[in-house]
């Protein structure tokens, strides 16, 4: 049962995350100088690890 | 999508609609700051493959730098490289076109508005990579307003 449960809890977690937007931002250093971005996601999901995504499954 | 001259990543990001776009059709819309001229940010849109732009010498090439982003968001969030498109208003249209041009494997449409391409066909360094570069199977959505007095629409008849 204790595996169900932490299934569901990740679940619900989850889930209560795709429901939101995603707004964040992020700096890359390309030929030493500091780049800089804004980004938006409609579901915080989508930007979970591909590896995190696997495990899922 | 990649702002005009004078703008920012977060502020093209605030007016543009692209955000609900994205929360309805499930993409990851991402906004890149320009690199600082002056007091005001700009893209190095010229096609040259190169530092510097006609207007700036000073201007870093911009085109590692959208190479860098689509590497980020593959490598960090997984993203379908098959499906990466470009758009941008003015400087940032420029631009857009140049990615076009410059990166037309890992571009898969563009769409820019009001901007045009940028290059000098009398500039060897420009005309050459251009030619060397060009792959006209990136399709393209150009919007350009018939009056606009900043950015005159392309003298072509689009097919």
């Amino acid at each position: 049962m204790k595996p169900l449960f932490q299934s569901f809890v990740l679940f619900v977690l989850l889930f209560s995350l795709n429901a939101q937007a995603y707004n964040s931002n992020g700096t890359l250093t390309v030929n030493g100088l500091a780049r800089t971005f804004v980004f938006h996601s409609a579901k915080q999901m989508h930007l979970l690890p591909p590896l995190t995504c696997h495990c899922l499954l | 999508m990649m702002h005009g001259d004078g703008g920012s990543g977060s502020g093209i990001k605030s007016y543009c609609g692209l955000d609900a776009i994205a929360d309805a059709n499930n993409f990851i819309a991402v906004y890149p700051d320009g690199q600082m001229a002056g007091s005001s940010r700009t893209w190095n849109q010229y096609i040259d493959g190169t530092a510097g732009r006609p207007d700036n010498a000073n201007l870093a090439d911009d085109l590692p730098f959208l190479d860098a982003l689509i590497e980020h968001f593959k490598t960090t969030y997984g993203i379908n490289c098959q499906k990466v498109y470009a758009a941008g208003h003015s400087s940032g249209a420029f631009m857009a076109y140049y990615a076009a041009v410059a990166m037309s494997n890992k571009i898969a449409a563009i769409a820019p508005y009001a901007g045009s391409i940028w290059y000098d066909t009398n500039d060897p360094v420009s005309n050459d990579y251009y030619n060397a570069n060009f792959d006209a199977s990136v399709p393209v959505l150009h919007i350009h307003g018939t009056a606009d007095n900043t950015v005159s629409p392309p003298a072509t008849t689009w097919s």
